[in-house]
């Protein structure tokens, strides 16, 4: 298994900083892509990020009231070893299926 | 008749030096030591600094070497090549990463005007030693630009050389020697074998690259010895071939098959050596048909052995559309039927 | 405008006379519960993607197998600025309102047919607009969240003569509202800061008065329990009480005028309420 840490994204309009409001997933847990991980208050709004992997979740960063900067230390997931990059997935090696069957007759002259 | 076949477990040799690595590991580790050699290579690319690159193949690189020698880019190809050039005029060796094949095509005009005929348009003082590192080909259900077969594009540009290894001990041996040519090498990356594990023979013996013709690192290998006929790819394509080779052997066809691994400039000696003596031919590569690589392999076997050759040399390729996205793509890439069937069509041939 | 073959087909009409250029989207669920659109109108200085997307509006309603209508209001996010002060008058802004959500297919309300009719969320100054679209379209809406909903009325109280005066020298602005409010409309760079005060000076010639005209359809009030700017919400509860209509309020603990907008409770609450 690997760990992934993912920062506080750049949630644009100049915005260097978000406070936790309410984590919406746990360590321990399982999620999804894109599944909202986490309630956040910027000087502007608030907003849900989800989640950019799908994994389980082994630490979080942050409790409710606390302001993490951007590109700090927000959330890491653990991954199998083997998990693709950011897209696609990993091919599984499989054993060879045939249906086309060879046939002939090698005159070796 | 009976027989009895005991099947041996694989022999992983004992020896030191031998590791059993994923293409990943190969091929971090190759950087790794490129790095560590030369200190004036230098590695970039999206993502490839502070994340390790989104296939991990320069991962822990920037901690190791520092962020002025691996490090993260814009999201703009042609900077990382127009860069890349600078770099190399200024006498670094880079070695930029394209994150996915298809995104190679908005650096065509560094990759093409620039890196490949700089040496050529400054008379040799300029020359652009460039590494670089496109993960290609399809395989791994990914969507558009993720997944193309861009090497018949790249050899046909003069002054580039494009290499594609299609295991971990290559992966590792000819990045590691693509990294000390002066000249521009397209470095092709089979994706949908990273994750692969396989034996690395990791001494320096295993492949003598201080050798003027760069040891066992040069032009083609043979993967597989066979008699009938020679099936000849490169990259992902070997390992099916090397599939198909078993398959046809349940049906008495003894396949021989040859890794191309350099598809410029390509071993043409290797190629006629191997069919002369199977005297029948398949190529197979995952890019569209027309105008597709297969086409200059089909020729060098033509012109090399054309008075024993039984067949004319079959091609079995992607299709003439846009690479398609991971749904499709078994339909897309030449599967074990296809290839088969291919084998089968040249089996049957007969003159006149 | 319409966004494009991707979400409803192209429409182009205009009402009043002018084209007010109000950017909308129809964002359709994987699968269809069956029930009625569900319109989001936003708050002031914001826009659809801060008030509805960023918080995860869209998504939870979509998993709930809703279809929504969003639309930006003039001079915010995608939709043009127009020069006409009378594109942002908030009855203008309503019979917009009722051209798009008939344009992305909302029909009159029919007995026993519950994807008849239409659902409508609306946040602070789009809970403004959502009362009187409630009130002012009894045959159409079926029942109405507002959020963050005040009685008083913020932006007809705005001294817009301190605030131009604030923009061309620099003269400190006295009323803590307005200053507030002004703060708030220039702290994104991508609004229209002309358009922010031309809506403004519209609202002033059409102040909130919610006893005038007042919505008969069930209501549910959402507000954080921090929220200062809806203190005044139980005032609106009870004038709707008093209509005979069913209304159910929600104060949601922790919370402020802003951050109440992400609150699981609130869009769980919401759901249950328009989920019938």
């Amino acid at each position: 298994m690997a760990e992934i840490s993912f920062p506080l994204p750049d949630l644009g309009e100049g915005l260097i900083e978000a406070t936790v409001l309410d984590w919406l997933v746990e360590p321990g847990q399982q999620v999804e892509r894109n599944q909202p991980i986490v309630e956040l208050e910027t000087s502007k709004s608030a907003l849900e990020l989800p989640s950019p992997q799908a994994g389980k979740v082994v630490r979080i960063h942050g409790a409710p009231g606390e302001t993490i900067n951007v590109g700090a230390p927000l959330i890491v997931f653990e991954v199998p070893d083997d998990t693709a990059g950011i897209v696609g997935t990993v091919p599984k090696d499989e054993a060879p299926k045939r249906r086309v069957r060879l046939s002939a007759v090698l005159d070796e002259d | 008749m009976s027989e009895t076949i005991t099947e041996m477990p694989p022999v992983i040799p004992a020896a030191a030096g031998i590791q059993q690595l994923s293409m990943q590991q190969a091929l971090n580790r190759a950087l790794d030591e490129v790095l560590a050699q030369n200190p004036k290579t230098v590695i970039f690319g999206e993502d490839c600094g502070r994340l390790g690159g989104v296939f991990r193949i320069t991962d822990g690189l920037q901690a190791k070497h520092g962020e002025d020698r691996v490090f993260d880019t814009p999201l703009a190809e042609s900077g990382i090549l127009g860069m890349s050039v600078g770099l190399a005029m200024a006498g670094f060796h880079p070695i930029p990463e394209v994150q996915f094949d298809g995104f190679a095509y908005p650096a065509i005009n560094q990759i093409v005007c620039q890196i490949a005929r700089m040496n050529y348009r400054s008379r040799g003082t300029l020359p652009m030693p460039i590494t670089l590192r496109v993960p290609s080909f399809g395989g791994i259900r990914a969507p558009e630009h993720h997944g193309e077969s861009l090497e018949a594009l790249f050899a046909h540009v003069p002054g580039l050389k494009v290499v594609s290894p299609s295991n971990p001990h290559d992966a590792y041996h000819l990045l590691k020697y693509a990294a000390t040519r002066p000249d521009p090498v397209i470095f092709m990356e089979p994706k949908s074998r990273y994750w692969q594990k396989g034996p690395v023979d990791l001494t320096p013996a295993a492949a003598d690259t201080t050798a003027p013709d760069g040891g066992n690192l040069t032009g083609a290998r043979v993967a597989r010895e066979g008699r009938h006929l020679t099936l000849v790819a490169w990259g992902a394509m070997v390992s099916r071939c090397l599939q198909v080779a078993e398959l046809a052997a349940e049906d008495g066809i003894d396949i021989e098959v040859l890794d191309l691994r350099w598809l410029k400039p390509i071993d043409a000696e290797a190629l006629a050596r191997s069919v002369a003596k199977t005297r029948r031919a398949v190529v197979v590569h995952e890019a569209p048909l027309t105008s597709g690589l297969g086409a200059e392999v089909a020729q060098l076997i033509t012109q090399g052995c054309f008075d024993t050759l039984k067949a004319p040399v079959e091609r079995v390729t992607g299709f003439d559309v846009p690479y398609p996205s991971g749904d499709l793509e078994d339909e897309y890439i030449p599967n074990i039927d296809r290839i088969l069937f291919g084998i089968q069509r040249v089996l049957e041939y007969r003159r006149g | 405008m319409m966004t494009g073959r991707h979400t409803v087909e192209q429409q182009r009409h205009t009402v009043e006379g002018t084209d007010p250029g109000l950017f909308v989207e129809v964002h359709e669920p994987a699968s269809d519960a069956g029930l009625r659109p569900v319109l989001l109108i936003h708050g002031f200085s914001s826009s659809s993607k801060l008030n509805w997307a960023d918080s995860g509006w869209i998504t939870t309603l979509q998993d709930a197998g809703r279809r929504v209508i969003t639309v930006d209001l003039p001079g915010h996010g995608r939709s043009h600025s127009p020069e006409d002060l009378d594109s942002y008058t908030p009855s203008r802004i309503r019979a917009d309102l009722l051209q798009i959500v008939t344009d992305a297919g909302a029909r009159p309300l029919r007995d026993g047919d519950p994807s008849t009719g239409l659902d409508v969320i609306g946040y602070s100054l789009g809970s403004r607009l959502a009362w009187e679209f409630g009130a002012t379209q009894p045959d159409l809406v079926h029942r109405i969240v507002l959020g963050g909903p005040s009685s008083a009325d913020p932006l007809a109280a705005f001294d817009l003569a301190a605030a131009q005066r604030h923009l061309a020298d620099g003269t400190p602005i006295e009323d803590q509202s307005t200053a507030g409010l002004l703060k708030m409309a220039q702290m994104l760079p991508s609004n229209n800061l002309f358009a922010m005060l031309s809506l403004i000076e519209a609202i002033k010639g059409e102040p909130f008065d919610p006893a005038e005209a007042a919505p008969h359809m069930p209501l549910l009030l959402v507000a954080g329990e921090k929220d200062e700017r809806a203190a005044t919400m139980p005032e609106l509860a009870s004038l709707a009480a008093r209509r005979g209509g069913l209304v159910e309020t929600l104060v949601i603990p922790g919370r402020t005028h802003t951050n109440v907008i992400t609150s699981r409770a609130f869009k769980e609450a919401a759901i249950e309420f328009l989920g019938v």
